[in-house]
């Protein structure tokens, strides 16, 4: 597949793989966070950390949209099936994220629930024209690769003058959350540099990072999610850190540029605006940090038709996902981790989604540990 | 070739779902391209997309399409030049590295 196979090729791979390992040979330790969920998997995937020298070590972030979103707000969506008797649309990934009490939305669609998974939000709005006699809510979650498809029905919506469609936003903003990151970089954490995600960075383009690379000195580089991107960026990153530079490199340059998607941010920026705070599951309340709908668009949220509180819900005690979205914690460190959670059972988030730490360890990180335990 | 429809809201394409994630999107060929929409190949699968968030897309151009929207054209200039850079830096190490 054109883009794809010559971003993975084999011989490639190995020279980079060596020339990363001869511009890391200072001594130094390496530690790069890479931001977004896709990397994370990618690198584990396809074995990127086994190639890489032992001071080059890859901490994962927060950046997984499923993995952030507080329990409370799930426990919200639930309390809207019971309470109001909408249909709720979702992306699969959110089914069978762990609720307050050990519901999901999965078990709840089990016991009755009209719950409809959906691949995009032009089906939501489908459901919504099929079913005029109904309430139909999107349970729209995601950072900026995600929202502009949730402005866009809003905007038909309101065109077509659907009266049954509602959106329940809870759409969260990567600088927001790399910027909670670096002002909480603890020594525990102690990052070097940064990975700039892919398709987040194709809507809000490169400049957003400027200010925290030289406000924070630290080094960003976009990278794409194919196993040559990472290894090209690692080497941006191990090269920028060895010169002493802390810029915004752009490695993802055949999709992402300084100014983004304009017509997408536009179309966003027409139906959504700033939310004063919103909570993140493992970085706490951060202020600014997440959309809502406009005034002009209220009709259409959910949060106006109807009455949706919030409540903070506690975490499992075990599971140690806050820790893992700060890259404070590996996910084996966790006691959870393979025993009690699973992919098929999972207790915390990071477990859930395909883009979580933890499922990427489960998925591929386990041979790595059966091989590095049978070699001496 | 196998005509996909992602707008429709079949309970079997939940497989697709997942293994697509929140944030991943993939290079797609342009095929045919009709007011908001387009017919897209995914390596094959014929798919449609809404062309809502770009402009000028016209047949042949590669897209990124996530949850059913083309995100953003991919440019054949800068991807040659990535490709370049990637060969580049392969050059600049001392030998090529053994194979294990």
């Amino acid at each position: 597949m054109k883009y794809v196979d010559e971003f993975r090729d084999h011989d490639v791979a190995r020279s980079l793989a060596k020339a990363i390992r001869e511009e890391a040979n200072t001594g130094k330790q390496y530690r790069l966070m890479e931001f977004c969920g896709g990397h994370t998997h990618a690198i584990f995937r396809y074995g990127i950390q086994d190639l890489m020298p032992e001071n080059v070590c890859f901490i994962h972030g927060p950046g997984c949209p499923v993995c952030v979103l507080p329990m409370g707000r799930i426990d919200s969506a639930i309390k809207l099936v019971q309470e109001n008797d909408v249909i709720l649309c979702t992306y699969g990934d959110l089914m069978r994220v762990p609720a307050s009490r050990k519901q999901s939305l999965l078990k709840l669609k089990a016991a009755g629930g009209d719950i409809r998974m959906v691949y995009s939000t032009q089906n939501a709005l489908q459901i919504a024209r099929d079913n005029s006699d109904r309430q139909v809510v999107f349970f729209a979650i995601g950072f900026e690769t995600t929202t502009p498809p949730t402005a866009v029905v809003i905007k038909q919506a309101k065109a077509e003058g659907l009266k049954n469609f509602t959106v329940f936003c809870n759409h969260v903003l990567t600088p927001a959350a790399l910027k909670t990151i670096l002002e909480s970089n603890a020594a525990d954490i102690n990052i070097d540099g940064f990975f700039g995600p892919s398709h987040v960075s194709t809507i809000i383009g490169s400049k957003p990072y400027e200010y925290f690379s030289s406000h924070y000195n630290k080094p960003i580089v976009i990278a794409g999610f194919e196993p040559l991107d990472i290894m090209q960026s690692t080497l941006m990153l191990l090269r920028q850190l060895n010169q002493n530079r802390s810029e915004v490199e752009n490695e993802y340059s055949r999709a992402v540029t300084r100014e983004g998607n304009l017509k997408a941010q536009a179309q966003v920026d027409d139906i959504m605006e700033v939310s004063s705070e919103f909570e993140w599951r493992g970085l706490g309340v951060i202020p600014k940090s997440a959309l809502k709908i406009r005034a002009e668009y209220s009709e259409f949220d959910a949060e106006e038709r109807f009455t949706i509180p919030y409540v903070h819900a506690n975490e499992i005690k075990s599971c140690l996902c806050p820790q893992v979205l700060r890259g404070q914690k590996q996910p084996t460190e966790c006691s959870l981790f393979g025993t009690t959670c699973t992919p098929e059972n999972p207790m915390g988030s990071c477990m859930v989604s395909s883009e979580g730490a933890c499922a990427a360890y489960w998925s591929y990180g386990r041979f790595r540990q059966t091989n590095q335990q049978a070699q001496p | 070739m196998v005509p996909v429809d992602f707008f429709s809201t079949a309970t079997h394409r939940d497989a697709t779902i997942g293994a697509l994630g929140m944030c991943l999107a993939i290079p797609a060929l342009v095929i045919s391209v009709s007011n908001e929409n387009a017919k897209v190949s995914l390596n094959g699968v014929m798919v449609d997309v809404s062309l809502a968030l770009v402009d000028d897309v016209i047949i042949g151009d590669y897209v990124l399409v996530h949850v059913g929207y083309a995100l953003n054209k991919i440019s054949p200039q800068e991807a040659e030049l990535t490709l370049k850079m990637f060969a580049e830096a392969g050059m600049l190490t001392s030998d090529p590295e053994p194979n294990s």
